[in-house]
């Protein structure tokens, strides 16, 4: 055997996967050449090192029960028979409504954003995530700057639901909210998934809930939701954040629909309102 | 409806659930990170349910498994599996040439001292692998996979596990060197 051949059996050799005859000769090359036994050593060395030092761990308990909530809720969401979206007609009644309020809307952007001034953008750091949290904020803060062009203005829950009609694939949600007004709504485009957003006014504060297709933020590819929420909404239904700014988060999901409410009050009264809503259960 | 939904998913809990250790290892090796090695985890179970209709029945799970993780590896850090193809060669032959020197050097390679190292190190010294080389290292010496069971994974030959894992720990060897020399180990030795 020479230094090449050896060479070309040193792991195997390591791993004990030689022949009897073959490692005798091995041996007896190694005996004689000292760099080629220095490898033979050195490989055993690291080979040892790895296997007594880093054991295999087993896979934390929390993380098996957040895969097996996970995929519950994936086969609850296949399960499910999503309503088709009727087609989108231009000359629909609410079309020609939403139409007829949008230049209207942009007095209400205005009036929102002076009440909510305290309420401030989050970090730019998190404008271009596609984690469906950061998304709802920015589009918050866009929709109180005007950034994001008002599509539908109206205080009646089934005129802004039509308005939705055929433009987007999960159905849009508009329910009436306790002590909350109905503003309007839009819809917006982001790495090609559609997201709707509905706006209430309660008092001097903004609640909007923006919605996007359940399955398109389950699956993570477009949208996706941080896995603590992921345990959270499979655990209890619902999942709970707050900004750093003291606005709240909340997420939950009805049928194909994803909801992303933001609103700056704190959790129990932001639960309180979507929970109470005037057709109970809507959301 | 309802009733398949069920079923499925307890078929699937039955047969590819018992793998998640294996999974989680390799996954936290790869990453050498706790959050993200559970996400790599999260995310291959989720698309294994998905596409659970289309895997064969009596075939190597952990294979069809492990296939789907190395993918969302890939694509994840699709920009460090992508770039050591064209240098892992290049690597590899300069520690050879390195390790041939060091072999003729009586202060060569600090294996006396890599006892001293902590987990982390030895972790970061495989985490610093090239991705081909780091994967074999991690299911053959950390996992405890044969070469056949490696070769079934990958989809290559024995020839390639072989080699593969013959570079990787050459790679380790002189990795682990150098976090030996960077703590200033190598001084014992003399």
């Amino acid at each position: 055997m020479n230094c090449r051949e050896f060479q070309e059996n040193v792991t195997a050799a390591v791993d004990s996967r030689l022949d009897e005859n073959v490692m005798a000769v091995f041996l007896a090359h190694a005996a004689g050449c000292t760099p080629c036994r220095r490898d033979y050593e050195g490989e055993r060395h690291v080979v040892n090192l790895v296997r007594t030092r880093l054991r295999p761990v087993g896979v934390p308990p929390e993380l098996v029960a957040a895969i097996l909530d996970c995929i519950a809720l994936e086969d609850a969401a296949a399960s499910a028979v999503a309503p088709r979206a009727p087609s989108f007609r231009w000359n629909h009644v609410w079309t020609k409504t939403a139409v007829a309020f949008a230049l209207s809307f942009a007095a209400v952007v205005f009036l929102l954003a002076r009440n909510d001034a305290a309420f401030t953008p989050m970090p730019p750091s998190d404008q271009t995530g596609s984690d469906i949290i950061s998304q709802s904020v920015n589009a918050y803060h866009a929709a109180l700057k005007g950034e994001i062009p008002p599509q539908i203005v109206s205080e009646v829950p089934d005129c802004v639901k039509s308005f939705f009609n055929g433009k987007t694939e999960f159905p849009v949600l508009v329910p009436s909210m306790k002590e909350c007004t109905l503003v309007g709504g839009g819809i917006n485009d982001f790495r090609g998934t559609m997201m709707a957003h509905i706006v209430y006014k309660h008092g001097g504060q903004t609640i909007s809930v923006y919605q996007a297709c359940r399955e398109t933020v389950m699956k993570g590819e477009k949208l996706h939701l941080p896995r603590e929420a992921l345990e959270e909404l499979a655990r209890t239904g619902w999942y709970c954040c707050t900004t750093p700014e003291g606005a709240s988060i909340v997420v939950w999901t009805k049928g194909a629909t994803l909801c992303a409410a933001v609103a700056p009050m704190n959790r129990e009264h932001l639960m309180a309102h979507l929970v109470d809503g005037g057709d109970a259960g809507a959301w | 409806m309802k009733a398949q939904a069920g079923e499925k998913q307890r078929a699937f809990e039955r047969e590819a659930l018992p793998h998640s250790d294996l999974l989680y290892n390799y996954a936290l090796r790869m990453t050498n990170n706790v959050a993200d090695a559970e996400d790599l985890v999260q995310e291959t179970y989720l698309k294994a349910f998905r596409f659970w209709d289309s895997y064969q029945q009596g075939t190597n799970i952990r294979a069809w498994l492990f296939r789907i993780m190395k993918n969302s590896y890939i694509n994840r850090y699709r920009k460090e599996v992508r770039e050591p193809e064209k240098v892992v060669y290049d690597d590899v032959t300069n520690l050879y040439t390195r390790t041939g020197n060091d072999a003729a050097d009586p202060h060569d390679a600090h294996e006396s001292t890599f006892g001293s190292l902590l987990d982390d190190e030895i972790a970061g010294a495989i985490a610093s692998l090239p991705a081909e080389f780091r994967t074999v290292v991690i299911l053959c010496d950390i996992e405890g996979l044969t070469y056949e069971e490696v070769a079934d994974f990958m989809e290559c030959p024995l020839g390639t596990v072989r080699s593969r894992l013959h570079r990787g720990r050459k790679l380790l060897r002189a990795a682990l060197s150098a976090y030996a020399q960077a703590r200033g180990l190598e001084q014992h030795k003399q």
